[in-house]
């Protein structure tokens, strides 16, 4: 991702119409037409200065798939940014958050950066209820330099321990990929997501040795 | 949450070896493949997505029309891309003909 933005940042848009969506694609109406249009960063190559962006739709499940324009961007918070702004009042009690407010007590120690993705995310920075009682805690920890297996597998200790189900994404400079899958699938292949798209490999921090397809 | 049931009568190489792949975690899925009990080749879906059923047969007919196993098929998926159904899809039958 050029510039300051990664994917899974969360921007802030002027204007709910600076979304444009590829040809034959229909659009998709934003959760709540008079909320601010938060979008997420996708993860995409940036062609012609357009930023690939998610938008939820106003369906559970509905996400819409666009580009908008840097100038468009008016604010932008990372998942370890978002981390900070926990929910208040009666929405703490949701799984989600209960499992976010645990994970932040016992990874205060961590060296590398982490936030909350997915409808966490999303609803941290937004203030617009996209949490349900059944959802997953998708977590984002950036690894610039390689994970050893043992500090993952500590890792994934600590967050299966948690109390709601975590689904937590590893993002190296070149790709993301699922914890769980690298601590029980290690030294085996693994789907890697990268910005050209998916595919199986099985080292993250390394995908110039050609056998990642 | 959706179920999705596809049989495959055609398919019925015997496969003696056992596969399990993928995570159920957003935009992906978790895949099991094994010997199937009864005759040709038998595939159960359990999704998070609905209204997806023409996705899923289009990936598994393009599927066995190369693989011929008689397999038996459980996924469990979390919204995954027909791309990455593919993926894991052949990491399972890497796994299984090793």
């Amino acid at each position: 991702m050029a510039g300051a933005l990664h994917v899974h940042d969360l921007i802030l848009l002027r204007t709910e119409p600076a979304v444009t969506f590829p040809e034959g694609e229909p659009a998709c109406a934003y959760l709540n037409p008079n909320q601010r249009p938060w979008v997420v960063v996708r993860r995409e190559r940036i062609s012609d200065g357009l930023l690939p962006v998610g938008m939820r739709g106003s369906e559970r499940n509905e996400r819409c798939a666009g580009f908008t324009r840097w100038s468009e961007v008016l604010e932008t918070r990372r998942p370890d940014e978002l981390r900070l702004l926990l929910a208040a009042d009666s929405r703490r009690t949701l799984l989600a958050f209960q499992t976010l407010a645990y994970l932040e007590c016992r990874l205060a120690g961590l060296d590398e950066n982490w936030g909350p993705g997915g409808s966490v995310g999303f609803e941290l920075a937004s203030g617009i209820p996209a949490v349900r009682e059944g959802s997953d805690l998708d977590l984002i920890l950036f690894a610039p330099k390689k994970l050893e297996i043992t500090e993952a597998q500590n890792l994934w200790r600590i967050i299966s321990s948690a109390p709601g189900k975590v689904d937590a994404l590893i993002e190296t400079p070149f790709c993301g990929f699922s914890l769980q899958e690298f601590v029980t699938a290690s030294p085996r292949k693994m789907l890697l997501r990268t910005s050209d798209g998916r595919v199986l490999g099985s080292d993250p921090w390394d995908l110039s040795n050609g056998e990642s397809c | 949450m959706e179920k999705i049931e596809f049989n495959y009568p055609e398919a019925k190489r015997l496969i003696t070896k056992r596969a399990h792949v993928g995570v159920v975690g957003s935009g992906d899925m978790e895949v099991l493949l094994e010997p199937n009990r009864e005759e040709g080749a038998q595939v159960f879906i359990t999704t998070s997505v609905n209204g997806f059923g023409d996705a899923w047969k289009a990936v598994f007919d393009r599927f066995f029309s190369k693989f011929d196993g008689a397999v038996r098929i459980d996924i469990n998926d979390a919204g995954a891309t027909p791309g990455s159904v593919l993926l894991r899809l052949e990491q399972a039958v890497e796994v299984i003909e090793q």
